[in-house]
């Protein structure tokens, strides 16, 4: 009995990509639970699409254009039903040392605090190794402005957690 | 190139440096210092963005997939049937090993969920009203009574097996954390893990939670929650 090679190629897609896409979410909604739900998603989307994935290099861009829109239609349906995702949160933070997890808190709260238009930019360059054309292209929007949006992200996020943290040198 | 250029450009994308980029970084000694903290700064931004993935997600999406398939293209089902076999072994497996975390009791629960968390208390700003009340309709919960103010965090997260609303709520001391689980219900006590004071509630259709490192504020709050939740007189805290 085979798999058939869909399946198959499904299969890679989702070992291979799984973590990068739920970082992804989860940067996007600041929610574990939703992120959960929105790879899982994304993944069924791309399934039932499977078909119009030529080349395995696009693969990530692609999952995360779906991902993208996929959290898009969660915010403009207004009440998303969360009844049934209540069961895992399985986050191992404890992993890390104290100040890891000090510094690292404070990382992640100002990123949360980034507006959307600075937020994504640079996950799709920090998290997902795009370059600024890339983006460009993912984003709908010129190099330039990416360029512009990178450079003004990075100083907010600096300024934010400078202002947290005080005496901070930025 | 000059000094603005330079940074402007590192700005945008640290680790891509152009040559001219360069030969302006090896005649300019602030620049290079900029460089390096910049380069710093990358590695700890890079390093925060790694949150961890939930264990068995890549096999919860692969058994989603394929019990939605069999449904679709029955006349496949066997070809993979032992895929989703595969999977649900791999499923019942992986909640074997929550199962010891799900059912410690709720004290250890929530301050280990807080631990897990440690974003919700770095904001003390009050959040509006309608994104304190969202959580609330999402769980399914009608307030009684306007909530108490000063509300600067408020999350649908999941504790366990249980839905609750996780909420901050910064007193001049020290944050006091509040979980309402509106499905769960727990007899009242008042415990110490972690050095973390808990003190359970029954309260609306559920159990309200309250999380600090003292314990003084927690009848004042507790009085207040009841009011919010159940509409009854904010003085007899706990009387029938
Ligand atoms: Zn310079
Ligand atoms: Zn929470």
């Amino acid at each position: 009995m085979q798999v058939s090679s869909r399946q198959r190629q499904f299969d890679a897609l989702v070992r291979a990509h799984n973590g990068d896409l739920y970082r992804y979410a989860y940067w996007l909604c600041g929610d574990a639970a939703l992120a959960q739900d929105l790879t899982q998603e994304t993944f069924l989307r791309a399934w039932r699409s499977l078909d119009a994935l030529r080349e395995t290099d696009a693969a990530k861009a692609w999952l995360i254009t779906i991902l993208r829109r996929e959290h898009a239609r969660l915010y403009e349906r207004k009440s998303f039903d969360t009844t049934d995702i209540g069961e895992l949160d399985l986050d191992d933070r404890d992993s890390l040392s104290p100040e890891q997890l000090g510094e690292d808190s404070l990382v992640r709260a100002a990123m949360l605090q980034l507006e959307p238009k600075y937020r994504e930019p640079l996950l799709l360059q920090v998290l997902g190794g795009f370059s600024c054309e890339e983006i460009a292209r993912e984003l709908g929007l010129g190099a330039a402005a990416v360029m512009t949006q990178l450079f003004r992200a990075r100083q907010k996020l600096k300024h934010l957690l400078g202002a947290g943290r005080g005496e901070a040198s930025a | 190139m000059n000094c603005l250029d330079y940074r402007r450009q590192l700005g945008a994308d640290p680790r891509r440096e152009t040559p001219e980029m360069q030969e302006h970084r090896r005649g300019c000694a602030g620049c290079a210092a900029h460089q390096a903290r910049s380069l710093g700064f990358e590695l700890a931004l890079k390093r925060s963005l790694q949150v961890a993935v939930p264990d068995g997600l890549a096999e919860r999406i692969l058994l989603a997939q394929a019990t939605g398939e069999r449904g679709t293209r029955t006349r496949r089902r066997r070809r993979w049937g032992w895929l989703a076999a595969a999977a649900v072994l791999v499923a019942a497996l992986g909640v074997g090993l929550q199962q010891l975390q799900l059912f410690a009791p709720l004290a250890r629960q929530l301050v280990v969920h807080l631990q897990h968390e440690p974003e919700a208390l770095l904001t003390h700003v009050p959040l509006p009203v309608a994104e304190i009340e969202r959580p609330f309709a999402q769980r399914g919960v009608v307030l009684a009574a306007p909530l108490p103010a000063g509300i600067s965090y408020a999350q649908p997260c999941p504790v366990g097996t249980m839905g609750s609303v996780h909420m901050v709520m910064p007193e001049p001391e020290g944050p006091v954390t509040v979980f309402f689980l509106p499905t769960h219900r727990e007899r009242r006590g008042d415990y110490v893990d972690q050095g973390m004071h808990v003190r359970a509630v029954p309260m609306g259709t559920g159990t309200l939670a309250l999380v600090a490192a003292d314990t003084r504020h927690f009848d004042a709050l507790e009085a207040g929650w009841r009011y919010s939740l159940e509409g009854t007189a904010a003085t007899a805290a706990g009387a029938p």
